[in-house]
């Protein structure tokens, strides 16, 4: 299936360079069909909804045959084929190769120019840093906070959004740090694996137990990992989609019809078209817009929504939560204690050794950042949504859905993250 | 009547520009049946502008402004300050004190007068200049309204504007004042009206603050108010709070601030029967423009005066829905770890790819889930389904369907086409499912 999504994404690179013009809508419209029809070809859906199952399985039947919680959480580390939390071991190697080259470390840490990568080249080293980060770029480049939002800036568009995390595994890490903190995770979760089938086979029906178990096991670790994967297919060609838009855009402020190429973000797909094929645009529509998301740049969005307008964001019910404790969902085990780093902003990560993620969500893109703290908190999120995945695979405590945790928090503040029972104390 | 001076009744739609958005709106007020609105006037932003054309000092100090920075504290300080103060002595120009003195004799030249300010921005007739817009309460006689109407003018120079301005990179020169001068009213109680509930943001819900005296004890946060909720024509909810003191206008002018006496100060401001009237007031100025308000009013003498109404821009937006029943949505961003807001061409692509019936809402998201929760099988395994990943998403639905707010169809099991349709529904539930896990 992997095999499958990446030639299909060689062929539209292939189909789309020749396009402009309306012919370029049509070629997308034409291969968002193929994307619907990988993302929710009802085979790959069932991968991962395997693992998935497997997951509620071992953590409902564990608890009830040994008494043991979240027990999935540890077999899940160091899962393979997992293109996200392979994201985050490959920046680590990133930092590998630019360690060595003191020179161009230090023009990183003082770099704002956004195209430095054809600067660093010149020093010492640089060349090695240049190809490192190109050879990540192309694997990952077309990734992103907010990656859903196709009007996001992706990595490729600005490398320089990926210094600061470049740094933190260059300070945090030595070198081959990635590969052995995987085969650390593997030997974890084999050895909680090994623990848990011999407690189970002391049970009555032990051998049946510890056999199912097993086969559930197996579902866990060779299937989770590629629930990453049909959003990253995604996200691929989302990328492609934008840069040959993007030159349309270009063409179009060339033309006079735009004043900058970034102001199609404020057009819907038609609206595009219509553009581009007439040569007009009513800028009042833009400027409108362009106000209207101020506007929502200041609104919170409900978990639920009603036609009377109403927003409902859920509350817990919970007993047995410490005095002041903040309530949140446990999905990945451990109990931490660090300084919180509130961050809103990837570009704004800058993290010392047992630092503790705090901020509003995190999709994929930022499991870069997950390699380099030991904890993490976020106001939004469930047991099966992204961070929570790559926190298990990482064995990162992690605590999800803290409603207002990035204002309740404060940067800087020493907190415990108990990522086995589900709240935050600040200390 | 020129363009110097405009009363309440004769403005529109076109005149923004020369009498700022509050003024336009206390127009608009005046015009709907049934709503009564203080009489009132406006000088508008020509007549200022024609008070300073000729003052050479003004434009040179101005000129001095326009080049300062938010740092440059000192100078900013002592030009406004200077500017203030020509204003102050400005010559008010002869035709616009005679259409002041003009509708100040049609009005009632012995009643007291509100004076307040509407200010405006060249380009930006709707930014509001928050915080800076002075009223004068209780302004009695036409010298001294002429002199309030000068500190109006004044106050476009305050420190705290000045800065204001350059901190959102306003132009000073383009930044124009028009003064309103309304009759006073001496209210027993008076407070504001959302037509929405500003918590939870639902359309239905009214919420009214009320307390004794002039509004701007609540205002000011001098006293907590009383609060009742108005849905569908019925009282939800009243929460009367312990007001210990009210603002009142003085016979002689000015104002003042006197305490309650223990059992008013425990006592609901309005009646149900008051809240239900001024709810029904606050639905009619609603439809008149078109938006959730947030409406002042005042009572007096069991007549509802309002003497304000603007948008409440701080709702979160609704999805549109093609028929008038209920429906409930759950947040895409939630589930795709992703809450920030979207821009137009993002929201387009991912409603061109989603299999699920996704509606937009503002730069957000949701979909549409009221079919499985109309069907007692599919509202099920959604709540489960969404409960075993995310807990406050169980509790938000739950809270939703234990209010009975989407009636369940039973599902009648003999007829051939319910199952067909029950089949749909679960496939759609699988789909939405799905949709949330890419």
């Amino acid at each position: 299936m992997i095999k499958k999504s990446q030639t299909s994404i060689e062929e539209l690179k292939q189909n789309i360079q020749s396009k402009s013009g309306t012919d370029l809508f049509d070629i997308i419209l034409e291969d968002i069909q193929e994307l619907r029809k990988i993302l929710f070809d009802p085979q790959s859906t069932a991968v991962f909804m395997t693992a998935i199952n497997a997951t509620h399985w071992i953590n409902e039947k564990m608890n009830e045959w040994l008494g043991e919680t979240n027990a999935a959480d540890i077999l899940s580390q160091s899962v393979p084929n997992n293109i996200t939390s392979e994201m985050g071991l490959a920046l680590m190697d990133v930092a590998d190769v630019i360690r060595p080259y003191q020179q161009v470390i230090e023009y990183l840490q003082n770099v704002k120019d956004e195209n430095f990568l054809e600067k660093i080249v010149k020093l010492h080293g640089g060349q090695e840093a240049h190809d490192a980060i190109i050879a990540f770029l192309n694997k990952y480049g077309m990734r992103c906070s907010g990656e859903i939002d196709i009007t996001k800036t992706r990595w490729s568009e600005k490398p320089i959004t990926l210094v600061p995390m470049i740094l933190s595994n260059i300070k945090n890490f030595e070198h081959g740090a990635g590969k052995l903190k995987f085969e650390q995770g593997k030997q974890e979760a084999l050895k909680k694996e090994q623990e848990l089938l011999d407690r189970l086979k002391q049970l009555p029906d032990g051998e049946e137990k510890a056999n199912e178990t097993k086969r559930m096991i197996d579902r866990i670790r060779n299937f989770i990992g590629y629930r990453e994967y049909p959003k990253y297919g995604y996200i691929n060609r989302y990328f492609v989609y934008k840069q040959a838009l993007l030159k349309e855009a270009e063409r179009l402020v060339h033309a006079g019809v735009l004043l900058e190429k970034e102001d199609i973000y404020y057009l819907t797909f038609e609206e595009l078209r219509d553009v581009v094929q007439t040569n007009e645009l009513d800028y009042a529509i833009i400027t409108k817009r362009k106000d209207d998301y101020k506007g929502y740049e200041k609104l919170t969005p409900p978990r639920v929504l009603t036609s009377e307008g109403e927003r409902l964001f859920g509350k817990y019910e919970r007993e047995n939560l410490p005095a002041e404790a903040l309530a949140g969902l446990a999905v990945s085990t451990g109990v931490i204690e660090g300084r919180a780093r509130v961050i809103l902003n990837m570009e704004d990560a800058n993290f010392e050794d047992g630092d503790i993620l705090v901020t509003a969500f995190t999709d994929p893109s930022w499991t870069p950042l997950f390699v380099s703290v030991k904890g993490l908190v976020t106001e939004v999120g469930g047991l099966m949504t992204h961070g929570a995945v790559i926190a298990r695979e990482y064995g990162l405590p992690a605590v999800v859905g803290v409603e207002n945790a990035t204002k309740l928090i404060q940067d800087g503040q020493r907190i415990r993250v108990n990522g086995t029972e589900g709240y935050i104390e600040i200390l | 009547m020129g363009s110097l001076v405009i009363g309440f009744e004769e403005m529109d739609k076109t005149q923004l520009g020369l009498v700022g958005g509050k003024g336009l709106n206390l127009g608009e007020l005046s015009k709907i049946e049934g709503i009564h609105v203080p009489e009132g006037f406006c000088v508008t932003t020509v007549g200022f502008q024609k008070a300073i054309e000729q003052n050479e000092m003004y434009h040179a100090l101005l000129n001095q402004l326009e080049s300062l920075k938010t740092e440059d504290r000192e100078q900013i300080g002592e030009i406004s300050s200077k500017i203030r103060q020509i204003l102050m002595e400005v010559t008010i120009p002869v035709d616009v004190e005679k259409e002041v003195t003009y509708y100040l004799t049609q009005f009632g030249e012995e009643h007291a007068y509100a004076v307040r300010s509407s200010a405006t921005a060249e380009d930006l007739p709707h930014a509001s200049f928050a915080g800076q817009q002075d009223t004068y309460l209780n302004i009695l006689g036409v010298d001294a309204i002429l002199h309030h109407l000068k500190k109006c003018w004044a106050s476009l120079f305050t420190e705290r504007a000045v800065i204001y301005r350059i901190q959102n990179a306003f132009n000073h020169s383009q930044v124009y004042l028009s003064v309103i001068v309304q009759k006073m009213v001496f209210p027993q109680a008076s407070g504001i009206l959302f037509t929405a509930d500003p918590i939870t943001s639902n359309r239905k819900v009214l919420s009214i603050d009320a307390s004794f005296g002039l509004g701007e004890a609540l205002v000011s946060g001098l006293v907590s108010a009383d609060n009742y909720k108005v849905k569908e024509d019925t009282i939800v909810d009243k929460m009367i709070a312990t007001k210990k003191l009210a603002i009142y206008g003085r016979k002689e002018g000015g104002t003042e601030t006197r305490a309650l006496d223990s059992e008013q100060q425990q006592s609901q401001t309005l009646s149900a029967e008051q809240i239900l009237q001024l709810a029904r007031l606050g639905r009619q100025i609603e439809a008149y423009f078109g938006s959730p308000q947030d409406i002042e009013w005042c009572l007096v003498d069991n007549t509802f005066y309002i003497v304000q109404s603007r948008p409440i821009t701080t709702l979160f937006p609704i999805p549109e829905a093609n028929d008038e029943e209920n429906h409930v949505y759950v947040s895409v961003g939630h589930q795709q770890m992703m809450t920030d807001p979207i821009k137009p061409l993002g929201l387009a692509f991912h409603l061109l790819i989603t299999p699920a019936p996704m509606r937009k809402a503002g730069g957000w998201l949701f979909v549409d889930v009221t079919p499985m929760l109309a069907s007692p099988i599919t509202r099920n395994i959604l709540v489960n389904n969404m409960g075993q990943h995310d807990p406050l998403m169980k509790d938000a639905l739950m809270a939703i369907i234990e209010r009975d707010f989407i009636e369940t169809k039973p599902v009648a099991q003999k007829a051939p086409s319910a199952n067909i349709n029950n089949t749909d529904v679960r496939h759609k539930s699988k789909t939405i499912q799905q949709s949330f896990l890419i």
